[in-house]
């Protein structure tokens, strides 16, 4: 007879080819042996049931060709695997806290920075001894943690230590509603840092419907970083127009678009480089008059892994749904949509006093 | 299938079957369900994915009741009775009428059940001259509809080769709500299948436990609730089936008697099964000998009566045995390995015939005299109809095989044959013409992959409607299985996705013999021969007819091959940069062509015109 753990490592290996097989394409396709990995285990340490999710991985690899509609079906199995892994000990928890935040950080491969990852989960490690076992907390605040400034690292330790310490109930709430309240208040970069905390500490007290809104998020582990720093706006995302433009303009520089008869509104899509120091309402270029702020629209970039914390631009109010890059990599992209009433043409130009290697992008252009 | 029903049809089945804790936490995920339903649909929109509504309804709709049978199957605080269980099947082959059926058109047999039911509930004959002169006002909504092959038609009137029996029950349905009427009533008559293949289970030593985890695959799984939801016999003939069953073991004559004669009234063929029952009732008292009596003299007059002949009793050869033998376990259209899964576990306990409940041997060996005739028809699959017609009568009792042997079976099988069977619920329910496919030895799965990768998945999927190495392959699979099974643990999920995972890689790969009437062929011009829904496809020598101009893409492999066609002028063809005259000949024939490289060739009629049967590598 073969040892449930031998059964497991077969198991393990075998789900790791079948993935590697069919699973074509994006880093996230190149990571999915390592999910099945992830999946299998889960089914080891806590439910046998959840290994089924690897043949529905396979299926969902081979039975979806459209990119984002395959990711979010990896994200939905992988997901329904984790709420299916209720752990039965500390050590269980750990596991299952530990594949949650390689899930979450780790994909794409190629983008881990193997020492300041191995920083943050021994604090996500903090954040659940701090409270055990509920895990939630621990992997909210390991997919917030920024691995760039270096000091940022501290984050996951500090908020193990105020878990640690509010642990009566009237303390917990009280923390919970200030850091909320700080999240209000602070620039959009560090909003999720205040929440992340929340969880963290208001965790016990929560009920576990609350719990819904947590798998939700983590059906989009396939582009987490989005979940880290794009949220809510991501929600509010509307695909671009299809008219591109493409000019990018230095300061005092415009250009003139024509507008076709017998529009009722026109959508311009702006973003800015080298702009994701400058703050919210800085005025950055006008069209027909009307002022296009920070805020508005954004730097491009803004929202990538490594500038992120160190930007002050806020989420555009009307982005678009333009997502590049996967998992812990992923951004939106900074643009913006404003919604013009009707003329003959457009008249953009960018702001005198921008910077000298600032820009206004204009992208694309669409008529309603 | 709108949100209120089936929010409705939800919480009423939950408030059915649970109780204190259980039914507490199943609301709690019920509410979590529909919040992340909606959440993905709110992610939907800024991800850009598009999924059809209906499919993603359909899919909610069938992971949130399996959400609430795994409570079932599991909780402690349950409600469970084979009454309780038939209320549930009720409601939700209702939902499933009004959500799933009803938005298409009914099609195979079902449209003139319904016509015999218009008559009899409009005229009060069954003479359906009139109905099929007055289409347009028809409840079946096809005007495409004319006298079938069989059909009594004579200047007296039109009489249909279907027995009426099936129609005069759904007659009162109908004349109360039309056609939404009528499949209400086939679904009235799944609930009493559901009740009594419970009480059976209850009746032979089955735990409640196994009871209620099978029941939801037993009653919302294929075939049942394709049949359930639709217009034919089948699942009343089931539950006669059962009651007959349970009435022969419980020693009811009554109750017994009435059910062989509704079995055999709904379907004469159903009399093979009542006669073989028969006999294993028969202790001679006046009142068995009467019923008995009763049955076989109906019997006589109904074959009489009908469409059928004499010679349809003689055996056929046994090719044609083995053929429908193989193809009913596990061709890929119409067999219960892809098809209805779960009775793999029933095929099993066949194995295991002494090990296994009285109920269980006394209903099998009464459909032996059935299968025999089954099994060597040209028409075995089913023909026009939702896969594994022939079979569902009898489906309740494989079902009781499949119980005696569920405790003893791994999480791993059970598993994937639920998530296999979800699957396929999904597929049917969404897409209800799809549980109808030509008889081209293909199945939907292998046309679809074959579409959508280029490549011939088919020739992986086993098909003894057009034989091939797979069913081959399968069958010895099967045979091994049913020796050799004892708890399926070393088939774990993994196990099943690198299945899955070979299958995609190897069905990627040129096969030996293409098709061309095969989806994963790109046509460019042509036409399929024959016609699609031609009737007794299955009886044809299927290709491609290419005319010039007209060509053809495929995967395959290099080196020479033989090409299989049939043409009354001759034809000439190009593959690659060769050119090949075809000889005239009304026979098919084959010709020897050269492929210069393995992948992607085109063959490109240049003159003439050719049915292109199939090329196969040597």
């Amino acid at each position: 007879m073969l040892s449930a753990e031998f059964r497991y490592v077969a198991s393990a290996v075998l789900a790791a080819w079948a993935l590697h097989v069919v699973a074509r394409g994006t880093p996230v396709d190149a990571a999915m042996p390592f999910v099945g990995v992830v999946i299998v285990f889960l089914a080891w340490r806590c439910c046998a049931l959840i290994e089924i999710g690897v043949p529905l991985l396979v299926i969902a690899a081979i039975a979806l060709p459209d990119e984002h509609t395959r990711l979010l079906a990896f994200g939905a199995i992988v997901a329904g695997a984790f709420v299916a892994a209720v752990p039965r000990t500390f050590l269980d928890a750990t596991g299952v806290m530990l594949a949650a935040v390689l899930v979450l950080r780790w994909i794409p491969f190629s983008n881990v920075e193997i020492v300041r990852e191995l920083i943050v989960l021994v604090g996500a490690f903090a954040v659940l001894l701090a409270r055990p076992p509920l895990m939630i907390g621990a992997v909210a605040v390991a997919l917030v943690t920024p691995t760039h400034p270096g000091k940022a690292l501290l984050y996951p330790f500090i908020v193990a230590a105020i878990v640690f310490v509010a642990r009566n109930v009237p303390v917990a709430l009280g923390l919970a509603v200030a850091f909320l309240a700080a999240a209000h208040f602070a620039r959009a970069e560090h909003a999720p840092l205040w929440i992340a905390a929340a969880i963290a500490v208001a965790m016990p007290l929560l009920p576990r419907l609350t719990y819904v809104p947590a798998i939700a998020l983590f059906m989009l582990w396939p582009w987490s970083g989005l979940i880290a720093r794009a949220l809510p706006s991501f929600f509010r995302a509307a695909p671009p127009p299809t008219q591109t433009i493409g000019a990018a303009l230095a300061a005092s520089q415009s250009i003139d678009v024509a507008v076709p008869p017998g529009v009722r509104r026109v959508v311009l899509v702006a973003s800015g480089a080298n702009v994701a120091r400058l703050k919210e309402d800085r005025v950055i270029g006008s069209v027909n008059g009307r002022p296009i702020r920070i805020g508005d629209v954004a730097d491009f970039g803004f929202m990538r892994r490594e500038q992120f914390f160190a930007a002050r631009n806020p989420l555009p109010r009307l982005p678009v749904a333009d997502i590049r890059g996967y998992g812990q990599a992923a951004f939106l992209y900074g643009a913006g949509r404003l919604v013009l009433p009707p003329a003959e043409s457009l008249h953009i130009s960018a702001a005198g006093d921008l910077p000298p290697n600032a820009r206004l992008q204009v992208e694309s252009v669409g008529f309603e | 299938m709108t949100f209120l029903p089936l929010a409705a049809v939800s919480v009423a089945a939950a408030l059915l079957l649970l109780r204190g804790r259980a039914l507490w936490r199943w609301a709690g995920c019920e509410i979590g369900a529909w919040l992340l339903f909606g959440a993905l649909a709110l992610t939907a929109r800024p991800l850009g994915v598009t999924v059809e509504p209906h499919l993603a309804v359909i899919a909610f709709a069938v992971a949130n009741f399996a959400m609430l049978f795994a409570f079932v199957a599991f909780a402690d605080d349950v409600r469970w009775s084979a009454n309780r269980a038939a209320v549930v099947a009720l409601m939700i082959y209702l939902l499933a009428i009004v959500g799933a059926m009803l938005p298409f058109p009914i099609d195979g047999d079902e449209p003139f059940y319904l016509l015999i039911t218009e008559s009899i509930v409009k005229d009060h004959d069954l003479d359906l001259a009139n109905q099929y002169r007055d289409l347009a006002h028809s409840a079946t909504h096809r005007l495409d509809l004319v006298p079938q092959y069989g059909d009594r038609v004579r200047p007296r009137g039109t009489y249909s080769r279907l027995e009426p029996f099936l129609a005069l029950l759904l007659a009162p349905g109908f004349a109360i709500a039309g056609l939404a009427g009528a499949l209400a009533t086939m679904a009235l008559f799944g609930a009493l299948l559901v009740r009594s293949t419970i009480r059976l289970f209850e009746d032979e030593g089955i735990s409640d436990a196994t009871a209620r985890q099978l029941f939801p695959l037993i009653a919302f799984g294929p075939p049942i609730v394709f049949y359930a939801a639709r217009i034919w016999p089948e699942v009343p003939a089931a539950w006669c089936f059962v009651e007959a069953v349970r009435g022969v073991r419980q020693r009811r004559a009554v109750r017994w008697g009435t059910a062989l004669l509704g079995l055999v009234l709904l379907k004469l063929r159903f009399g093979l099964i009542a006669i073989v029952l028969l006999l294993r009732v028969w202790k001679p008292t006046l009142k068995r000998a009467l019923i008995a009596a009763a049955i076989l003299i109906l019997l006589a007059v109904a074959f009489a009566l009908s469409a059928h002949k004499a010679w349809e009793l003689r055996p056929g050869p046994p090719y044609f045995y083995l053929l429908g033998i193989a193809g009913l376990t596990v061709d890929g259209a119409a067999g219960i390995a892809f098809q209805a899964p779960l009775y793999l576990f029933g095929l099993i306990a066949l194995a295991r015939w002494r090990a296994m409940p009285s109920g269980f041997r006394l209903g099998m060996s009464a459909s032996a005299l059935y299968l025999i005739y089954l099994f060597p028809r040209t028409e075995w699959h089913g023909g026009w109809s939702p896969p594994l017609r022939y079979i569902v009568v009898f489906c309740p009792i494989l079902a009781l095989g499949a119980a005696a042997l569920w405790e003893r079976i791994d999480a791993g099988p059970k598993l994937v044959v639920t998530a296999w069977t979800l699957g396929l619920v999904v597929h049917g329910l969404a897409f209800p013409f799809r549980l109808f496919h030509i008889a081209n030895g293909e199945s939907p799965l292998g046309d679809w992959l074959g579409a959508r990768f280029h490549s011939d998945f088919s020739r992986l999927i086993p098909s003894t409607i057009r034989p091939n190495l797979a069913a081959l392959a399968g069958g010895i699979v099967v045979v091994v299985l049913l020796i050799v099974f004892r708890t399926g643990r070393t088939f774990t999920p993994a196990v099943a996705a690198v299945l899955v995972a070979l299958f995609f890689v190897e069905g990627r790969r040129p096969g030996d013999r293409i098709q061309f009437e095969d989806t994963h062929v790109t046509h460019l011009g042509g036409e399929m021969y024959p016609r699609e829904y031609q009737p007794q496809r299955f009886l044809f020598t299927g290709g491609w007819i290419v005319r010039q101009g007209d060509a053809m893409k495929f995967l395959a492999r290099a080196g020479r091959s033989r090409l299989r066609y049939q043409s009354a002028r001759g034809a000439t063809i190009a593959i690659a940069s060769r050119t090949y005259a075809l000889p005239p000949s009304m026979e098919y024939r084959t010709i020897d062509v050269d492929v210069p490289a393995a992948g992607c060739i085109e063959l490109r009629c240049l003159d003439g015109a050719a049915n292109l049967e199939r090329m196969d590598h040597e």
